[in-house]
């Protein structure tokens, strides 16, 4: 529901990524005629390309950054969903 | 829609008594401004600073630059929704005041960067150092919300962009610009031997501090649609994007939007510059999805032949990027990208998030991890605090003689993606 | 007064010894020694080669950090300005060796290359770290590579910047660099446009890299009556390793019975994978190649059952055309007995 990636900041500079994810169940009928869930291919393309980055380049971790700094990221990662969110019905 | 650019050559800028142009002298009355500013009661304070070329001066965090612009007829002000009303711009006359920009700081949040080195090796890769600058030390008010105290300073320099140049109406202007964005049914009949090529213009819009407003409107909300070139220069697209120095379009980029320039420049001997389509850049697949391909169709049904297509931003965007080219291209749309790169400090890094075998054209703004040492500068305007968060590593180092190692990233517009500098890059 | 270079060559060509050589340990000589004759009379007297090492393939392969100190401290003690290595041609380990050489050197501030065949591991590991120049895939083309090598070191000692891979010859390393050009973006972006539209050639200043991208298959329909095989990269090879497969840069695969086995046992079975500790793999196989859970599975009835042969390599530094030309042979192969799904197995 969000790319998983920042438009500007990068893995060493935001602690903070949330992701949402939104369930895709599909009913497919096989001998067992079970529901299964299906990965949008588009998404997992992108997730997948997102996690090639942060395993390529140095991650920052929360604790590593001061506390105001932390707190500004993390007011800006909430910012950075709140469309996605409601749109999905949970306005913040 | 005609629109001509009246304008102003400024070489200087100076405090004085009134504010008004003479000889390419810009005097400004600084307590006027700043009650004018003032007036916004979220700004709690506002101080001012000027920094010329070659000043041994370092300017940071900037949020925004703008220039000084202002109508002298045809409808509606500049900075629809900010300044002007809402109506539509882009006809008459609009004066500019050329050579300078207002370049505002203040603290929002800790990660932010945005330098301006007015000397020394840094100056080489941002614009604004070979503008005057008056800049605008903004202090929103403590009590005031995140999301106030961003519109607050955005406001505060469309406002005194305006301001300058509205105090400047009386003078004459050095050069005056002429351009013209006929009717469509004229447009795309017009240099019928000439291929047809129209320009998609992404916008920034993830969210706050990231954001960019047409009209007013928050980009995150509008479908991709056509708009006037002449609008732009009216400063109908405001910048409201206050993170990643480097690839934030600043206002003043996107009122000299240079593909604009550079599709004008060849309208009626190259190509026929049929039309320029703004769209965003939306966090969601969904919306990315609807865009482009939104996007793509209006572009079709300019019955362009061809695009530019230029991006801001880096990671999440890149997908919007992919997915406009991809559907351009499928379309029978011959693009050219504009991007920058984050291909690591060794530049070895795969430079986009995305990548598509359509994306055969491609002009880059460089790689803005490449890093950059800079000197101790003698005056150092803005908030000094930040120094300390580049030093805390997340956007460079502070060495032991003072120096700042940077990528450049943290360098105000350095690797723009509408093409702005001459910066790029190459395999080796 | 000539330019000093220090040249890195293996137990082969030093005239040490082969195969049976290659856990030799570095040695230092002064002066040059086999293909650094050649390189002396390439370099013209502008430079000659101060000191030569020499050292085993798979010693510097699994001693990397104290071979690439050996370098470090060779280039200091003779002075030297420049390091070459190699050629390489496509031996897998000595063109690993001579990209760990390069590479070393030219994070240490050197002027450093060296060469090899376009299908040696060596180059994708190593290529973003050193300018590796192409030569053919054996020694038969020392006569074209060596003045090749000679001529752009000249180049790079002399200060020059080197252009791109295109107009230089050297594998393209994947490296962007920053540069000014003349024209701003925009009007570049116009420029390379208009050359699109009319069909003409145009350089694009990136090119977007192109994915090797697989489709799945859909998923086994009915697991209970499936044949499943199983495919390692991990090296479990028979006792003996009988077809010799390396246990760095493979250059081939075998295929192996495991008739009604219901596990591999230490007394009939080894890795030869060189990339891991072996002493897990080698006192339990089913580590590395799970037979004994799968035969399991086939009691069980989870799967009808497992193929009675199963494929083995060493994925340790092996040329990706290699590893997909294996990929496409063996998966036709079993595809063609009736296998409906593999398991691979890596480290």
């Amino acid at each position: 529901m969000n790319h998983p990636l920042y438009g500007n900041f990068r893995p060493h500079q935001q602690p903070y990524r949330s992701l949402l994810l939104k369930s895709n169940p599909v009913a497919v009928q096989n001998s067992g005629g079970l529901e299964r869930v299906v990965p949008d291919e588009h998404s997992l393309h992108l997730m997948e390309e997102a996690l090639g980055l942060y395993g390529r380049v140095p991650v920052l971790s929360p604790d590593q950054a001061p506390p105001a700094y932390r707190e500004d990221c993390a007011l800006i990662d909430l910012e950075l969903m709140r469309l996605p969110l409601d749109q999905a019905g949970w306005p913040v | 829609m005609k629109l001509e650019l009246h304008k102003i050559s400024v070489r200087e800028l100076r405090f004085g008594e009134t504010t008004k142009v003479a000889g390419g002298v810009l005097s400004i009355n600084r307590d006027e401004l700043k009650a004018l500013l003032l007036e916004d009661s979220a700004l709690s304070g506002v101080e001012f600073e000027l920094a010329h070329p070659g000043d041994k001066t370092r300017i940071m965090p900037v949020k925004d630059a703008i220039e000084p612009r202002c109508k002298l007829d045809g409808p509606g002000e500049v900075f629809p929704g900010f300044v002007g009303p809402v109506e539509t711009v882009g006809e008459g006359r609009t004066l500019v005041l050329s050579g300078l920009a207002v370049l505002t700081t203040g603290r929002l949040v800790a990660p932010q960067e945005g330098i301006v080195d007015m000397s020394g090796p840094g100056a080489d890769y941002t614009p604004f150092s070979r503008t005057g600058n008056l800049v605008l030390v903004l202090t929103p008010r403590e009590d005031v919300k995140l999301h106030e105290a961003e519109r607050c300073c955005r406001q505060a320099g469309l406002t005194a962009a305006h301001y300058l140049a509205s105090r400047c109406k009386t003078a004459r202007a050095d050069t005056v610009e002429s351009y013209e964005f006929p009717p469509l049914r004229e447009a795309m009949g017009a240099h019928p031997s000439l291929p047809k090529v129209g320009y998609v213009y992404m916008l920034q819009s993830q969210g706050l501090l990231h954001d960019t407003w047409v009209y007013g409107v928050d980009a995150k909300r509008i479908l991709p649609t056509l708009i006037s070139p002449t609008e732009i220069m009216d400063g109908a697209v405001i910048s409201g994007n206050c993170v990643s120095a480097c690839d934030k379009n600043n206002t003043y980029v996107h009122q000299n939007n240079p593909v604009i320039k550079a599709l004008y420049g060849r309208h009626g001997k190259d190509l026929n510059f049929v039309g320029v389509i703004i769209t965003n850049e939306n966090v969601t697949l969904a919306d990315k999805q609807r865009s482009s391909s939104y996007a793509i169709k209006l572009l079709k049904m300019l019955g362009a032949e061809a695009a530019v297509i230029s991006e801001e931003g880096f990671g999440n965007p890149d997908a919007d990027l992919v997915l406009n080219c991809v559907k351009a291209e499928r379309a029978g749309i011959k693009t050219v990208l504009v991007t920058d790169e984050f291909a690591g400090a060794n530049g070895a890094s795969q430079s986009l998030a995305d990548s598509c075998v359509e994306g055969t054209a491609v002009v880059t703004g460089g790689n803005a991890n490449a890093t950059i040492i800079l000197p101790p500068m003698e005056k150092v305007i803005g908030d000094l605090s930040q120094a300390d968060v580049i030093a805390g590593g997340f956007f460079g180092s502070k060495r032991p003689d003072g120096s700042l190692e940077v990528e450049i990233q943290a360098i105000l517009g350095a690797t723009n993606e509408l093409g702005f500098n001459k910066l790029g890059a190459y395999t080796i | 007064m000539a330019y000093k270079v220090i040249h890195y060559i293996n137990q082969f060509f030093g005239g040490i010894g082969g195969e049976e050589m290659a856990d030799r340990r570095p040695e230092v000589r002064g002066g040059a020694v086999g293909p650094g004759l050649a390189f002396n009379k390439a370099l013209g007297g502008q430079a000659e080669i101060a000191a030569t090492i020499i050292c085993g393939d798979n010693y510097c392969v699994g001693h990397q950090e104290e071979v690439a100190r050996l370098i470090t401290d060779t280039v200091a003690q003779y002075q030297a300005e420049a390091l070459v290595a190699g050629p390489a041609f496509n031996a897998g380990r000595y063109g690993m060796a001579c990209g760990l050489a390069a590479s070393s050197a030219e994070a240490a501030g050197l002027p450093s290359l060296t060469a090899m065949y376009r299908e040696n591991p060596g180059l994708e590991v190593y290529k973003a770290g050193a300018y590796i120049l192409p030569t053919t895939d054996n020694a038969r083309g020392m006569g074209q590579a060596v003045p090749a090598m000679a001529a752009f070191l000249l180049k790079l000692l002399s200060g020059q910047k080197p252009g791109d891979a295109g107009t230089e010859g050297y594998f393209e390393r994947g490296v962007r660099v920053n540069t000014f050009y003349p024209e701003v973006g925009a009007e570049r972006a116009v420029t390379m446009l208009l050359k699109k539209i009319k069909g003409q050639d145009f350089k694009t200043e990136y090119r977007m890299p192109v994915f090797d991208r697989v489709t799945p298959r859909p998923g086994v329909r009915n697991l209970a009556q499936a044949t499943i095989a199983l495919v390692t990269s991990g090296g479990i090879v028979p006792k003996g390793n009988p077809d010799h497969i390396a246990a760095s840069s493979a250059r081939n695969y075998g295929a192996y019975e495991i008739g009604d086995l219901m596990d591999l046992t230490s007394d009939q079975f080894q890795t030869a994978h060189g990339g891991y500790d072996q002493t897990y793999a080698n006192q339990d196989p089913d580590r590395v190649l799970p037979v004994d859970v799968l035969r399991q599975m086939e009691k069980e009835g989870k799967i009808g059952r497992l193929y009675h042969t199963y494929y083995s390599t060493v994925g340790n530094g092996t040329a990706v055309a290699n590893a997909r030309k294996w990929g496409e042979e063996i998966g036709a192969r079993l595809k063609n007995e009736g296998v409906e799904a593999v398991i691979l197995t890596s480290t």
